[in-house]
């Protein structure tokens, strides 16, 4: 019997018992669906993070003040967890960080900003032009910070376009007057949108010459100075470990400790932040992506119990065509097809269901799905193959049948 | 019917055409059929059934032989044994000098493809498919992978049986004769040298029986071997040779009293 009457006989027979065939797909159908929203909720999950943590900048190392490890106490002599601008200037000089690229001081305040009779309030960030490099940032409006600017403390600001747009509603801020703080500024420039997630609004933000915001909200008493951290990028990506090595070493000896567990300071890589973060969705995806499988398999297992049902009730029909010169192969592969077209058609059917939740799903619960060709492939593989696998015994069970046994049934 | 024994019961066998070739020698040259002290036992200890004891039999090629006892005799399970559809317990059986024990599965679909064609009490049609697609069906084992060649083939044999004007009905659409009629067109249809036939007529009106024994009288007219099971004397007398049934033994032959 060739290929194309088995597949024939496989799709009659299937079609002959529409409402069992669509029962049996539905199984298996449910479990692609599910593993296709799962994997594509995790991968969302994956790409937002890594695409968070991208928009902080590249290669960068985050300093910031403090310890990391509590303990007793150290670094006495009030500087503890202090970082200054003497910091960030050594690490910005290549003799003792050969492998630094960058390096943006950070003296970060929560401030009120007010132009005419709009006000707003958001981060006001003080730093040096590197900033923009190190944070992976454009100006899309005007100009970025000149060093001109920081040297000599001018009252300008660069601000995130949630900021233009909330205090200049349909005109270009560029040029305009903001009060910071009750002291005029006036914009230079507008940042791209980076977007915003839970955790942070990178929109959200003006920056201000280091200098400027040293005057306007620099601590008093021992704590003058004192940075709310230094932004670090390395050289490329290859060299994060050694800039990360070699400006641990230099605070470690601008700050007089003398053993790295007592380090004031703390530096984190970017990657670090990524890997942790990527972990944990992938550990999330692993878990969600296990019990869709866990559903597939069990409709697989339907399946194949619907399939031998469906064997027994056919051993007439069984015996007839072995009766007509059927060869056991011949029974396999047509009880074989049709476990295969029910695996495929719950691939199709349940990728197809997947491809509706991926695109209602992001409304309702505000999360991004990715969806990859290479999971939908995979999916409609997969699906055949839980056809097949639990084809295999009912199929086998009709092809052993004796045709004797089978045509003495009716 | 002459060269079948002196049968002087004619009954209605219009179709019929004694062409008086068969009983030479060059039919009889080889037994189609030979067994030899065959056994066929089912279940095991208590439950045990002796379906057939050592039975005899032989039949030479155009034959028309009817195997004849009452319910429970073992004469479906001579024919299952006969058709390639089962094996003996012990014994030999011979189907065109072959040992039928020696083949494998691959062997015996061949040949209750292409050397044997089964008309059962039941029919057996599959509802679903039409008259044609079911003739059409040994031809897919066949191997005959043309669609157009199978439609013809189907469609000639079912105008053999003068059921070409419903081809395109299903066996729900059909009366008991005609689907009857439609399963011989599927045995005759590979043109298979022998027909086994279990109580074709059992399920049918006396007027359905004289049409399907008029075919099968037809099939052994134009050559084939036709082995025909039943426990009625009258369609018995259709076949030159009665082989008597009793208790799985066969107990004798000639017409029945
Ligand atoms: N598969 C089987 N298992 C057990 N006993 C069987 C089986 N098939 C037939 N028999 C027994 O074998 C005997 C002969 O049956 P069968 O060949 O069908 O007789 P007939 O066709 O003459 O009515 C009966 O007693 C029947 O019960
Ligand atoms: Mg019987």
């Amino acid at each position: 019997m060739n290929f194309w009457l088995s597949l024939r006989t496989a799709v009659e027979s299937l079609v002959e018992r529409r409402l069992r065939t669509a029962l049996t797909t539905l199984g298996i159908l449910i479990g692609i669906a599910a593993v296709i929203l799962t994997v594509g909720l995790g991968e969302g999950a994956q790409s937002r993070v890594t695409s968070e943590i991208d928009a902080l900048g590249t290669n960068l190392l985050i300093i910031s003040p403090g310890s990391t490890t509590t303990g007793p106490v150290h670094g006495a002599l009030g500087t503890a967890g202090d970082l200054t601008l003497t910091d960030a200037n050594a690490l910005g000089s290549k003799t003792n960080c050969p492998d630094c690229a960058q390096v943006a001081p950070v003296l970060q305040s929560s401030q009120v900003l007010t132009a005419g009779s709009n006000n707003w309030t958001a981060p006001v960030v003080g730093t040096t032009p590197s900033y923009l490099t190190v944070r992976n940032r454009q100006v899309v409006l005007g100009s970025g910070l000149t060093a001109n600017e920081v040297s000599s403390a001018s009252r300008v600001a660069v601000v995130g376009s949630e900021v233009a747009t909330s205090l200049f509603p349909g005109t270009s801020p560029v040029g305009q007057i903001t009060d910071i703080a009750g002291i005029p500024f006036t914009i230079v420039g507008v940042l791209n949108p980076a977007g915003s997630s839970a955790s942070t609004n990178l929109d959200n933000l003006a920056i201000v010459p280091i200098s400027t915001a040293e005057q306007l909200f620099g601590r008093a008493g021992p704590f003058a100075n004192s940075l709310s951290g230094i932004l670090v990028s390395s050289t490329s990506s290859a060299t994060m470990g050694p800039a990360y090595t070699e400006a641990f070493s230099l605070l470690l000896q601008l700050h007089h400790v003398s053993r790295p567990s007592l380090a004031d300071f703390t530096i984190t890589p970017q990657t670090s932040l990524l890997s942790t973060a990527s972990l944990i969705t992938h550990t999330l995806t692993i878990l969600l992506a296990g019990v869709a499988t866990i559903a597939l398999l069990v409709g697989g297992i339907g399946a194949m119990n619907i399939m031998l049902v469906s064997v027994t009730e056919r051993v007439s029909e069984i015996g007839l065509r072995k009766a007509l010169g059927a060869t056991r192969s011949a029974i396999l592969r047509q009880f074989l097809l049709e476990a295969i077209l029910i695996g495929l058609a719950g691939g199709v059917f349940g990728v197809g269901l997947g491809l509706v939740g991926i695109l209602v799903l992001p409304h309702l619960l505000g999360t991004s799905i990715v969806v990859s060709s290479l999971a939908i492939v995979t999916s409609l593989v997969v699906a055949t193959a839980i056809g097949l696998v639990f084809g295999v015994y009912p199929a086998m069970r009709a092809a052993r049948l004796s045709p004797i046994v089978a045509l003495r049934s009716e | 019917m002459a060269d079948h024994g002196d049968d002087e019961d004619t009954l209605a066998t219009p179709v019929i055409v004694d062409t008086g070739q068969f009983g030479t020698t060059d039919r009889d040259k080889a037994p189609l059929i030979q067994m030899h002290s065959l056994w066929k036992t089912y279940g095991m200890g208590a439950s045990t059934v002796q379906a057939l004891q050592e039975v005899d039999l032989t039949i030479t090629a155009g034959e028309y032989v009817a195997i004849m006892g009452q319910s429970g005799s073992g004469k479906s399970t001579l024919m299952h044994i006969l058709g390639c559809l089962d094996v003996p317990s012990s014994g030999r059986f011979l189907l065109d000098g072959h040992n039928v024990q020696d083949l494998d599965d691959t062997e015996l679909a061949a040949i209750r493809n292409e050397r044997i064609g089964f008309v059962f009490q039941q029919f057996h049609l599959l509802t679903r498919l039409s008259a044609r697609r079911n003739v059409e069906l040994p031809l897919g084992y066949a191997g005959v992978t043309s669609k157009r060649e199978r439609s013809d083939r189907a469609m000639s044999a079912l105008d053999a049986v003068g059921l070409a004007d419903r081809a395109d009905h299903r066996p729900s659409e059909l009366s008991g004769g005609q689907q009857q009629r439609v399963a011989i067109a599927r045995a005759l249809v590979t043109e298979p040298a022998i027909i086994l036939a279990d109580e074709p007529t059992g399920n049918l009106s006396r007027e359905q029986s004289t049409e399907v024994l008029a075919l099968l009288d037809a099939l052994w007219a134009g050559g084939r071997t036709v082995i025909l099971i039943t426990h009625d004397p009258g369609v018995a007398a259709h076949a030159g040779r009665q082989v008597r049934v009793q208790d799985g033994r066969v107990i004798g032959e000639g017409a029945a009293e």
